[in-house]
């Protein structure tokens, strides 16, 4: 009882998270997984129905590249981000371009799409992860073809001069940042983000001196936290970070392979959000959204399943539908008539999450049978 | 966050269920095992409910409030409120890191599988608060023997804290979570089961009967909660927690589950400073389940007969093994007094086979347990019993040494060291039987020379093997005469008496006499008292200055004061409880 550290201490110094961030991408699989893509071709191209900035409907492509990844899971990473199991060491400039043309050969060059976002899992005009002569490629050409383009940055990455370089390229395109959380603690502790508030609010003055759009990502129940915490934190985020961004898209935490999350899911410590604490936390803050100009959206990916946000099993596809056309249409009444007997388990563990001392939360399976759902943990 | 602290008084004990008042010790208000109330929980009775909780979530890391609900703490005046923080709580399977901020408050402390891990404030034997909360509960519930292990070593670290494992209690699993050493409840799994329209009940989870208009709601579910905790209470008064464990844990596998690794844990620790040596109480262990027999209490008892325990010296050389009977001691038995007509030497070493005990010497009958069980008869044995049975045998004949043994027990003995005679013919009590018994113990009388050995060696030699078993010494007893009728005897030496021996306590009764040699023997436990301190009363933590030796609730504890004997207590407390337990630790018996 006695040792250096703790009454359960082995004497060994406690490691950080970010080496347990680190540990399961470094495995020879997940290596061996990485280096089997092809290089020369993007991890995915689809088509999805959007909104042009000025709130008109479109036809947006989604282009996920395969890169070198970020510079900073190069470092430490994410806690809950699994895009480095797309990302492979050996990218080139020339597999970029080749990427970039399958793209295009795959949509007829964007045909009918008048916005188009480009994800590199990590931050597009961070030249150490994607070659400069590709960005700006992409960037002209966007602009030329007169799409609205879309890319991602980590906050600390968006430089004055970066930024500048941007929006000379492409001007009014939309960079969406990563923010996960309007709290330091959050983002340090939960998420292991790398950066500050205040690095994300310089990033947003910055994104604004260049007429560039703002959109900000939010992740509804980062690790580490209970569902209860989730909804009362993320209402709040969002209402704060919706003054000052052009759209705000809130992520519902899916389970990605090989992250900390996963491994938590996997021992039963985490268990993606419920699909009723989304349309709550849509309830909560519509109002106060509503007074912006910013436009809100929800997108569970994955939802239904157990690795995305889910219910119990017989309501779940209604409700990501009406969150989804929410998202669209901004109008509540999307949920008139949405009702589940799961929705009183639901609340019952968000009140629980809030009255007892279990930051983890005290839920239990949400699928299955009842009775032994109940039965003594 | 600092606060006054806890008024409490342990009533009853049973292992780690134990029963506090809370307040007043002359008028207590409250009780625990009880209920912490959350914001959301209808106004219960003190009684039940001596806290009630709120957590303020608007900025990680929570602010966590607990408040008494009534004047539980000195002098009485007024509420208590506990502050303090939740900390940053990484789960379980991450241990190996460490958030670098863990719960903190003095009163009321957050605890996590993390900060047992990594938080080195824990080892300060200073810190005592009243309540601790387990603050990852439902995640350690979730991972094989996590929460048995956190559980086990907060209850020990801090023996006078009241342990709430929040998010995982219910009438189904409140005796299993006392037994382990949890003292404080929520309605969490209640809410939660009414929100199912399930009613959780002390035997699980299970629907509401409509023929007899039974309902899911808040108020069955607290029906079902006050009877849970009424029974519980009233089993730790009984002694009984570990019967109504294994009957609750039945209706969940994970109980099942917990209960076999918590019983692990407790083999693992190897001392028996959890353990009761007397209990003259009056009630009995029931062991009427398979569960039973994984039981500290049964390995403890199986390991002193099989490696430590040797017979009275004149009864070496032959052993006699019998059945058992369902009336303890086995010699009031109708089944034993014929045995004993039958055995016409008082040079036989009788031994009773059983379970789960596996075997008691005659010369151990009275004493705990071995007069206190209770087992389902039905003349058979499984192969886990007759596998334990078996081994002893083995262990006790290699050491013992016997050249033969009369098998009068009726189960088939696996011995080849030494020659093994059957007397059974039928049932044990039939007269063919009895017979083969008799001549049997005569002839190994004729084979092996054993002539009687008078009384007063017969019984010095009782007297001796006994307190080898109770005491691991009998120095105190050489020289010493007994005398007496039975079944009470008085020890003598030099006409003074040193104890007396009441079958019915099962224990030796020391007089102020024997204490220095009792000392001498250097195999009691001791505790120092604090130098200059006056002692008075009974042992309380405050007095305590050293500690040597295992203790067991009931043993005789000599006292000293700047290295010289002062008198001798009984343990009130076991010894995981020593020396920070809540209370009276020790009952003043002599003082020199």
């Amino acid at each position: 009882m006695t040792q250096s550290c703790g009454l359960m201490g082995d004497g060994k110094k406690p490691v950080k998270i970010h080496h347990l961030v680190k540990a399961p991408e470094n495995t020879p699989e997940s290596v061996a997984s990485r280096e089997s893509w092809d290089a020369s071709k993007p991890v995915t191209v689809y088509k999805t129905p959007e909104n042009l900035p000025d709130g008109s409907p479109c036809t947006a492509v989604t282009v996920i590249l395969r890169t070198k990844g970020c510079a900073w899971w190069w470092k430490s990473g994410c806690t809950f981000c699994g895009y480095f199991n797309d990302v492979r060491n050996d990218v080139t400039s020339e597999d970029m371009f080749s990427q970039w043309e399958e793209a295009k050969r795959r949509t007829e060059n964007f045909k009918g799409c008048k916005m188009v976002k480009v994800y590199t899992s990590g931050t597009f005009f961070e030249d150490r992860e994607n070659p400069p002569e590709w960005q700006e490629h992409v960037l002209r050409e966007t602009y030329e073809m007169g799409l609205h383009l879309v890319v991602e940055a980590q906050a600390q990455m968006c430089t004055e001069e970066k930024l500048a370089w941007i929006a000379e390229r492409h001007p009014g395109c939309t960079v969406a940042i990563g923010l996960e959380a309007y709290d330091n603690t959050v983002l340090r502790f939960h998420a292991n983000k790398g950066f500050s508030i205040r690095q994300w609010h310089r990033a947003v003055e910055l994104l604004r001196e260049n007429s560039l759009r703002v959109k900000t990502y939010l992740l509804f129940k980062p690790p580490f936290m209970s569902e209860g915490d989730a909804l009362e934190h993320t209402s709040r985020w969002v209402r704060e970070v919706s003054k000052i961004s052009d759209e705000v898209s809130i992520n519902p935490m899916n389970i990605q392979k090989g992250t900390i999350v996963d491994r938590l899911f996997r021992n039963r410590e985490y268990r993606p959000p419920w699909l009723w604490s989304l349309v709550e936390m849509i309830f909560r803050t519509h109002a106060d959204i509503s007074n912006t100009d910013c436009r809100v959206i929800v997108h569970p990916t994955a939802g239904g399943k157990t690795r995305g946000s889910h219910n119990c099993g017989s309501c779940d596809s209604e409700v990501v539908a009406a969150i989804e056309r929410y998202s669209v249409s901004g109008d509540l009444r999307e949920f008139t008539g949405l009702e589940c007997d799961c929705k009183k388990a639901w609340h019952s563990e968000i009140q629980s999450d809030a009255t007892l001392p279990v930051p983890m939360g005290a839920g239990v399976h949400r699928r299955g049978n009842p009775l032994d759902r109940m039965r003594a943990p | 966050m600092n606060g006054r602290a806890l008024s409490r008084e342990v009533v009853a004990r049973n292992r780690f269920s134990r029963l506090f008042s809370l307040g007043d010790r002359n008028k207590p208000l409250s009780w625990a095992p009880g209920l912490i109330l959350s914001d959301l929980d209808q106004n219960l009775p003190l009684e039940i409910a001596p806290f009630s909780f709120n957590r303020d979530s608007s900025q990680p890391p929570s602010k966590l409030t607990l408040s008494t609900r009534g004047n539980l703490c000195y002098p009485f005046d007024g509420h208590d409120v506990w502050q303090s923080s939740e900390g940053l709580v990484l789960p379980p399977s991450l241990s190996s890191s460490d958030s670098g901020e863990f719960g903190h408050g003095t009163e009321f402390l957050p605890i996590s599988w993390q900060s047992l891990h990594h938080d080195i404030s824990l080892v300060n034997s200073e810190k005592q608060p009243s309540v601790i909360a387990i603050t990852d509960a439902p995640q350690l519930s979730n991972a094989a023997g996590k929460l048995s292990q956190a559980i086990d070593i907060v209850r020990r670290r801090f023996p006078a804290s009241l342990i709430w494992a929040p998010g995982i209690s219910g009438p189904d699993n409140c005796p299993l979570l006392s037994w382990m050493g949890i003292d404080l409840f929520d309605l969490n799994r209640s809410r939660m089961a009414s929100a199912n329209g399930i009613l959780l009940t002390s035997d699980g989870p299970r629907y509401p009967d409509p023929s007899l208009s039974e309902d899911s709601s808040m108020d069955s579910q607290i029906a079902h909660w006050t009877q849970a905790i009424a029974s519980l209470r009233s089993a730790i008064r009984s002694g009984t927690v570990r019967e109504q464990a294994e009957r609750a844990s039945l209706s969940s596998p994970r109980s099942v589950e917990r209960l076999r690794r918590h019983d692990k844990l407790f083999l693992q620790n190897i001392d028996g400073s959890i353990l009761t040596s007397v209990d003259n109480s009056g009630r009995r262990l029931r062991y009427n389940s398979p569960a039973s027999r994984q039981d500290k209490l049964i390995h403890d008892w199986k390991e002193r007969i099989s490696n430590l325990h040797t017979p009275p010296s004149h009864q070496s050389d032959v052993l006699v093994l019998l059945p058992c009977s369902a009336t303890k001691p086995y010699r009031l038995s109708q089944s034993h007094h014929r045995f004993l007509k039958n055995i016409p030497s008082n040079r036989m070493h009788q031994v009773m086979v059983t379970s789960p005990l596996g075997l008691v010497p005659r010369e151990l009958e009275d004493i705990w347990p071995a007069a206190h069980y209770d087992i389902p008869v039905t003349g058979d044995w499984d192969a886990d019993e007759l596998g334990i049975i078996n081994s002893m045998i083995i262990d006790i004949c290699k050491r013992s040494n016997y050249s033969y043994v009369i098998n009068h027990s009726g189960i088939d003995l696996e011995l080849d060291m030494v020659v093994v005679k059957g007397t059974r013919r039928g049932t044990a009590g039939s007269k063919e039987s009895l017979s083969e018994l008799n001549n049997s113990v005569i002839e190994s009388v004729e084979m092996y020379g054993l002539d009687d050995v008078p009384e007063e060696l017969n019984r010095i030699e009782l007297m001796k093997s006994r307190s080898r078993f109770i005491h691991g010494t009998d120095d105190w007893l050489e020289g010493a005469i007994v005398s007496g009728r039975p079944p009470i005897f008085s020890i003598l030496k030099n006409d003074e008496q040193l104890a007396k021996w009441n079958p019915r306590d099962g224990r030796f009764a020391f007089s102020k006499k024997s204490l220095p040699l009792l000392l001498e023997s250097g195999k009691f436990p001791t505790l120092g008292i604090c130098e200059g301190h006056k002692w008075k009363g009974d042992i309380f933590p405050t007095n305590i200055e050293s500690i040597a030796g295992e203790i067991r609730m009931g043993d005789e504890i000599l006292v000293t004061q700047n290295d010289e004997l002062i008198g001798s207590a009984r343990a009130v407390a076991p010894g995981w409880e020593w020396p920070f337990g809540p209370g009276r630790l020790a009952k003043a018996r002599h003082r020199l």
